[in-house]
């Protein structure tokens, strides 16, 4: 050991001699206070002190909301300082979401500041496949496959609110509402899962040769939130222990979170729950678990580096802790970061050199040891799903990959840079707004031909959404759409007539786990 | 001693260290919120809080909170990123952590270097001067595992501080190698 080294860490501390002043001392027992008494919990006054109104609980649901907002071209408005700010104290409560109706009004802290918002709609989640549009209405599914007649479904066990509606290519249609998954091959005939018997296969049984793109994942993380709802129950007693909900591709993914030291019993909540575990994480020191139906699927994130699916089932199926998962998948882990020789730390190691891996960089990654193709991630607020020519594809931050099996993976030429839009036009995949590709392989940036000269693009034929093509603004003011990726029809669609908007101009998107609304920031 | 007198000595003899805990990890503007979240969860667990040597639980509870900020930060960090490229005009980025000052810089870089377990162990025994038993029991393991590992964490430690030396000393200027 380095004396040396002891000596330079101590004299670091940023925080040498912290010694709060009573004052300080009082605000933080303040928010305590706040916390406590938002939650219900009236046994605490701060010593006789009054709670905060609002509490920090709202103001984690405000950070919470924040995080899932997609951005738009309004965003923008935000960014450049319009946002009107208001005294913390005088931002009135956030209306309910589940009650949120056309003109209510709020302030929300985002993180660029506070902002004014007016609800212009709710939004409802919508899907693009091959020339077929699928809507989620209220109480109905509505197809089209030209944007001008339209076909309602009423799904039987459709009960509740629907959520969101998955197509694929073949014509096979799925369906989250509350509790109930449906699915239909000819949207006559319908079969339901309840949370607990929907399996990975569930979903990706209808996927076919073609293209897929789910444009929202808003449903998906409404999957997942149901199947959630079993897991706050057990780790009620455990609030050091964290769970976070995963898009999956249709397949509902739950996160724990149980770093070492903590003792959180992952397997005791998995086995109360029901579920079966089929993937675990370890994010940055800490392992998360991924539940879902029959099939297992280990995974691990850490930095830019992947990891063996097969070998790590072995080692968590012993287990008995997710200490001894964490440990377990952390020893082979560092065995690939840090080489043969412990203490060989390899920083030069990229996801180059780990071929065969999906890129983990941020988002979730794509694994599956039966075969089946399941696609976890990326972020709710992303584009998460393509199938292309019958293979799977992933998109992370900093690359593509591709899969055939599930198994192995491949990176596909030149990363995207930066996020984006990700389609898939007839033999093309485009990413983001300045990639295109011919092969999956060889990636050029700007326009694919067909659709350079189109007013605005996004992906599949059927309809467009999306920024200029030559990339000089957003332009969301008007929807296109194309059969053919070359000849181009303004859509002015009964749904987006009845209030159900597609064309965006100057409005944010904000997401919940539940639904989204579009709102409108006021000058 | 009722729940309400407990947890006021309680919060009495150990906000500071708390507040010092969350503020080396993640920067004084957090570090009053993390703190206040780590209390919370201690008045909510009275049953089970230790009432003696309660420190390192404290930490143990704060090391979520904080992994908790984190992720909301990388999450912003993302949104960010994202907007820049759409816009190309949305601000920096300014990640706030632990604010190790310029004069300890180079040790900052190399601890981030190390696996963050090794990271955290380091921490707590170096900045938290909690003894290396205490360490092994907040992390369920052996002291002797917890020997191990922080005599490896040293000794990366100092390879990364002194290959860093090394890099610093051959981009020198000649006249300035010859004064050092």
């Amino acid at each position: 050991m380095s004396d040396s080294s002891v000596d330079l860490m101590r004299r670091a501390d940023p925080e040498p001699n912290l010694q709060l002043t009573k004052e300080q001392k009082a605000a933080i027992r303040l928010r305590v206070a706040a916390e406590i008494d938002s939650e219900g919990d009236r046994g605490y006054r701060g010593a006789g002190m009054k709670p905060l109104s609002g509490g920090r609980g709202s103001m984690v649901a405000l950070a919470v909301a924040a995080a899932v907002i997609v951005v738009l071209g309004g965003m923008a408005w935000l960014l450049r300082g319009n946002a009107p700010t208001a005294p913390a104290d005088s931002l009135p409560e956030p209306p309910n979401r589940e009650t949120l109706q056309a003109g209510d009004v709020w302030v929300e802290e985002t993180p660029f500041g506070d902002a004014t918002f007016t609800v212009i709609e709710r939004h409802h989640s919508f899907d693009i496949v091959g020339t077929e549009v699928g809507f989620i209405d209220r109480e109905s599914l509505l197809f089209s496959a030209d944007a001008v007649t339209w076909e309602q479904f009423s799904p039987p066990g459709m009960e509740g609110r629907p959520r969101g509606v998955q197509v694929s290519p073949g014509g096979s249609v799925a369906v989250f509402s509350d509790g109930v998954l449906s699915t239909s091959a000819d949207r006559q005939t319908w079969t339901n899962y309840e949370w607990s018997e929907m399996g990975p296969s569930a979903l990706a049984a209808p996927l076919e040769e073609g293209f897929y793109v789910n444009s929202s994942n808003e449903h998906d993380l409404e999957v997942i939130y149901r199947l959630n709802r079993q897991i706050p129950e057990i780790w009620a007693d455990e609030p050091a222990c964290d769970y976070r909900n995963r898009v999956a591709g249709g397949v509902a993914y739950i996160e724990l979170f149980s770093s070492e030291g903590t003792n959180c019993d992952v397997e005791a909540a998995l086995q109360s729950s029901g579920l079966e575990v089929i993937g675990t994480e370890a994010i940055l020191g800490s392992v998360a678990i991924a539940t879902s139906g029959s099939s297992v699927v280990i995974t691990v994130e850490y930095a830019t580096a992947g990891y063996d699916v097969e070998s790590s089932q072995t080692s968590f199926a012993n287990s008995t802790a997710a200490q001894e998962v964490a440990d377990a998948l952390r020893m082979q882990l560092e065995s690939t970061l840090w080489g043969e020789g412990a203490g060989t730390f390899r920083p030069d190691l990229d996801t180059e050199q780990l071929r065969g891996y999906p890129e983990m960089a941020s988002f979730g990654f794509i694994a599956h040891p039966s075969g089946e193709l399941i696609y976890a991630g990326p972020t709710p607020n992303f584009i998460g799903l393509v199938i292309w020519k019958g293979s799977l594809i992933g998109l992370a931050e900093s690359g593509v990959w591709q899969s055939t099996d599930g198994a192995q993976w491949n990176r596909l030429g030149r990363p995207p840079e930066g996020a984006g839009r990700l389609a898939v036009h007839h033999d093309q995949l485009v990413i983001d707004q300045r990639w295109f590709s011919d092969n999956g392989t060889d990636w050029e940036m700007g326009w694919p031909e067909p659709l350079g000269t189109t007013p605005l693009l996004t992906g599949a034929a059927g309809m467009v959404l999306g920024p200029n093509p030559d990339g000089s603004a957003w332009d969301l003011t008007e929807t296109w759409y194309s059969p053919n990726g070359t000849d181009w029809t303004k859509w002015d669609s009964p749904v987006f007539e009845s209030g159900h908007v597609l064309a965006i101009r100057d409005l944010i998107l904000i997401g919940t786990p539940q639904f989204s609304v579009l709102v409108e920031p006021l000058n | 001693m009722s729940r309400d007198d407990w947890f006021e000595s309680m919060y009495e003899a150990n906000v500071s260290a708390v507040v010092a805990y969350c503020s080396r990890r993640l920067g004084r503007e957090n570090a009053e919120d993390a703190a206040a979240d780590v209390f919370v969860v201690a008045w909510r667990r009275f049953d089970e809080v230790p009432k003696e040597e309660i420190l390192p639980w404290l930490y143990g509870v704060a090391r979520k909170v904080v992994a908790n900020h984190q992720r909301s930060r990388r999450r912003t960090s993302r949104l960010r990123a994202r907007l820049r490229s759409v816009e190309g005009s949305a601000p920096e980025v300014v990640e706030v952590g632990a604010e190790i000052s310029r004069d300890h810089e180079e040790i900052g870089e190399a601890l981030r270097r190390l696996p963050e377990r090794d990271q955290e162990i380091l921490r707590l025994i170096a900045w938290e001067h909690l003894d290396r038993r205490t360490v092994a029991d907040m992390f369920g393991v052996t002291p002797n595992a917890i020997n191990k590992r922080v005599s490896r964490a040293y000794d990366r430690l100092g390879r990364l501080l002194g290959s860093r030396r090394r890099g610093q000393s051959q981009r020198l200027p000649a006249s300035k190698r010859g004064e050092a």
